[in-house]
């Protein structure tokens, strides 16, 4: 199936709205993956963020390049022009931190998540899609990977289990938008197939697979918050000030949402 | 605070079990050193025969 | 040289229209921007079609996250344009069939090799030439 050919201009617009989020999400956790170049707590973890970070803007890429291509504008207009109150991320990610606990909460909890997102993309029936989640899914098990050894890692000690407990518990809470997509809209793209499965059907399975690892942890309550409403839903254009710092960061003084690279060549191609 | 965690990876991120040929001097006893090396599909081991580190294009 | 890939591009050249294999020639020449190595040994070249003057690539990468993409993307599409019989080019970047190890050919194996890379799979195939 084609997202251009076989569906209406309000399923198209839907499905745009659904993928800017996944798009989001992995451009604003790319962001701040790179924010610890040259910061990593050990020389090799600050190689192995920075690599993440780069896997992080790659998918980011295949995402924002789909909605540029089939439903309409340029890839780098989505991915740097959109102010705060047009992404869809969610808040989980968005989070300023300096702390590396925090960033392997996040990470856990995020990659948790995005499995499960990813697969119901991949396992929709737009087969040019499906393939890019698919792409995706198969450079996260690493990411997965980094997440659960560092889990194990921080709990060495007495400090460390004390601020990844820290971590977790404001990570979790946040996270409570990222199955919270508006209904109506995912509903549509279940019945035409686009996706597999409704993020809402998604969310008791990551609740129980977070759940279980954490389970050492004393999250009752921040499990609870993951569980319920979200106090902030990305998914419906709420964000935090530090989503709007980040953002302004982007841009040179002055040019928020006006990126200014139009036109690039190869310099032996002018 | 100990430093037993001073190298992020290890064995328990190695990307398989099948033994990894230097390319230097063509031995089976190489050492998996880091999952992601100079680039995102390199991978860092380290040549116990001829004790030089080679990447893996993966 | 022969190769025994399982998506070997020799055979597909070999047999392509007179086009069509003036184009992969030409792309056979580009080099992966940070390896010394054939993007046509490499498996990443999918598809070339040549209809009425205009070429359409496929190609894919081995990251989604590959810093060399345009490089990759404006070589291909260089080379195309350089085949007299094209006016036109598309170069398009997919993900499917997914990329693997098994696509890189014999003696894309052998130039990685060479330059100092192990490719997984060496273990089965020693070759006693490169050390």
């Amino acid at each position: 199936m084609s997202l251009t050919t076989d569906l209406d201009a309000d399923l198209r617009d839907s499905a745009a709205a659904f993928l800017l989020a996944v798009a989001d999400d992995d451009f604003v956790w790319g962001h701040r993956l790179s924010e610890w170049v040259a910061l990593g707590p050990t020389m090799e973890e600050d190689n192995t963020l920075a690599a993440m970070s780069q896997d992080e803007f790659g998918h980011a890429r295949l995402f924002y390049e789909y909605v540029a291509d089939h439903v309409g504008s340029d890839l780098d207009h989505l991915a740097l022009n959109r102010r705060a109150e047009e992404r869809r991320n969610t808040t989980l990610v968005e989070a300023d931190h300096a702390d590396f606990a925090d960033t392997v909460a996040i990470n856990y909890c995020y990659d948790e998540a995005e499995r499960l997102l990813l697969s119901a993309v991949a396992d929709g029936n737009v087969e040019e899609l499906s393939a890019r989640a698919a792409q995706a899914r198969s450079e996260e098990p690493f990411h997965r990977e980094h997440a659960d050894r560092w889990l194990d890692r921080l709990v060495a000690t007495d400090e460390g289990r004390e601020r990844l407990t820290r971590a977790l518990s404001d990570a979790l809470p946040r996270a409570a938008d990222y199955f919270a997509f508006e209904d109506a809209a995912t509903a549509e793209l279940v019945d035409t197939g686009v996706l597999a499965t409704a993020p809402a059907d998604l969310r008791p399975e990551w609740i129980e697979a977070v759940s279980e690892r954490l389970v050492e942890f004393p999250l009752e309550d921040a499990l609870d918050a993951a569980a319920g409403e979200p106090a902030l839903n990305g998914r419906a254009g709420e964000h935090t000030d530090e989503l709007d710092a980040m953002l302004d960061g982007l841009h040179p003084e002055g040019h928020v949402g006006d990126h200014p690279i139009q036109d690039y060549q190869r310099a032996d191609a002018r | 605070m100990s430093n037993r965690f001073a190298r992020s990876s290890g064995p328990d991120d190695a990307p398989g079990e099948e033994p990894v040929r230097c390319p230097h001097c063509g031995s089976l006893d190489t050492a998996f050193e880091q999952r992601k090396g100079t680039s995102i599909c390199r991978v860092l081991y380290f040549c116990n025969d001829c004790a030089q580190p080679f990447e893996e294009f993966r | 040289m022969s190769t025994t890939t399982p998506a070997d591009p020799e055979t597909r050249i070999q047999s392509a229209p007179p086009a069509e294999r003036a184009v992969w020639e030409a792309i056979r020449t580009v080099e992966d921007p940070e390896l010394p190595v054939s993007l046509v040994d490499l498996g990443l070249i999918y598809r070339v079609e040549v209809e009425d003057g205009r070429a359409e690539v496929d190609l894919t990468l081995t990251y989604s996250g590959c810093p060399a993409r345009d490089l990759i993307v404006g070589d291909v599409e260089a080379a195309a344009r350089s085949v007299e019989a094209v006016e036109d080019v598309d170069v398009r970047v997919v993900y499917s069939p997914a990329w693997d190890y098994d696509r890189i050919t014999t003696r894309g194996r052998r130039d990685l090799n060479e330059h100092g890379l192990a490719v997984p799979g060496d273990a089965d195939r020693p070759d006693p030439d490169c050390y």
